[in-house]
């Protein structure tokens, strides 16, 4: 795999790019978060604080990271799926000294095998650069699922409720029908 | 004619009798209530990391051979934790990609050694603290930066060290990349989670 190159005897290979000799800060508030009760089929929504420290603006992303079992807090076991966790907006332009916010919402999906459940997952947030060294923080979610599945009416509820009228606007016609004609 | 309709009303009756007895095993499942979701945001903790510098021009101005060992001083980067929160600090790294006109040209790059030898492509990256014995090898695995808990206003120095790559051909007796006076970005990943 050699690319056709104008001065493709080179021998140097220019490693670095010119980069401002900055730090690069940042900070992200909350650093951790808890959510309780959450039932599955339910979802819960909260906040996160992005502060761009540096006299540039940066665009910030965020990922979902599943930490190992010995990072985790204990008695917590991992996130099941990363696609449960959105991000709004998936990226945030912040400019210099300024702080924004992502909302970060989580949905469990209203399966009674999520019930009664402790899981940990990162909330990862980055500013990606041309720079050699790179930072990325991560807030901890804690997320505890109730021991119930959430009331929201199932199809097959709704479906039942439907069909229950109709059979009964049935009934009450022909009793009305039938005592209309019956009478003298 | 009456007792048609009488009919007409039992089969009525009838069919709703069955449809309780369809859809009642399904309702407990769905009736069954929920409490309240609570969302605690842990005190006023901020997180925070900040690496000085961030960037390195190995050789001296950022031109480096193949086959070739560069390395900073152990003091060379400072990681300083910020926010009011003590944390946990990992680090990695990262392949190495080719930059053409500000964007990744995905036709060339450098994969990251998972054992710290070199080889055609394969580039390998390492760390020190400054007051470590000696270098840990990067992945693009995270890794503990520092063993014990940093609090804010904590910081740590370390150094790098990096080899670069098997020549892509030889002429003459001298290696050469197959990418002349082009730009590889190599990354190295600093993050911090809160501790316990």
């Amino acid at each position: 795999m050699r690319l056709k190159l104008a001065g493709i005897l080179t021998a140097l290979l220019l490693f670095a790019v010119p980069a401002l000799a900055l730090a690069q800060g940042f900070a992200v508030s909350p650093a951790e978060v808890t959510i309780e009760n959450l039932a599955p089929g339910e979802k819960a929504e909260f906040r996160l604080t992005v502060h761009n420290k540096e006299e540039v603006a940066r665009t910030f992303v965020f990922t979902v990271f599943q930490p190992a079992a010995e990072e985790r807090r204990e008695g917590r076991e991992q996130f099941p799926s990363t696609h449960w966790i959105n991000f709004s907006p998936s990226q945030l332009q912040v400019p210099p000294g300024s702080s924004a916010e992502v909302t970060v919402t989580v949905s469990i999906p209203r399966e009674e095998k999520w019930a009664d459940k402790d899981w940990e997952v990162w909330l990862g947030v980055s500013s990606p650069s041309s720079h050699l060294l790179n930072v990325q923080l991560y807030v901890r979610l804690l997320v505890s699922t109730s021991s119930v599945v959430s009331r929201q009416p199932s199809t097959a509820l709704l479906l039942a409720v439907i069909t229950a009228a109709v059979l009964l606007g049935c009934g009450a016609y022909y009793l009305f029908r039938s005592k209309r004609r019956t009478r003298p | 004619m009456a007792l048609h309709k009488r009919n007409l009303n039992v089969v009525t009756v009838l069919l709703l009798l069955l449809h309780v007895l369809i859809f009642t095993p399904s309702l407990p499942v769905s009736a069954q209530t929920t409490g309240v979701i609570t969302i605690t945001m842990t005190g006023g903790y901020e997180i925070s990391l900040a690496v000085s510098p961030d960037h390195w021009e190995p050789g001296g101005a950022g031109i480096v051979h193949p086959d070739t060992t560069y390395e900073t001083d152990a003091q060379q980067f400072t990681l300083t934790v910020g926010g009011n929160c003590p944390v946990h600090t990992y680090i990695a790294g990262a392949n190495a990609t080719l930059i053409r006109e500000g964007r990744i040209d995905p036709s060339y790059k450098w994969s990251l050694s998972q054992d710290g030898g070199n080889g055609l492509l394969t580039y390998a990256l390492w760390f020190t603290l400054s007051d470590a014995a000696g270098y840990t090898l990067l992945t693009e695995t995270p890794i503990e930066f520092c063993s014990t808990t940093l609090g804010p206003g904590d910081s740590k120095q370390f150094g790098v060290k990096l080899l670069t790559p098997q020549p892509d051909f030889i002429r003459d007796g001298t290696g050469y990349f197959a990418v002349g006076n082009a730009n590889i970005q190599a990354r190295i990943i600093l993050s911090a989670v809160a501790a316990a």
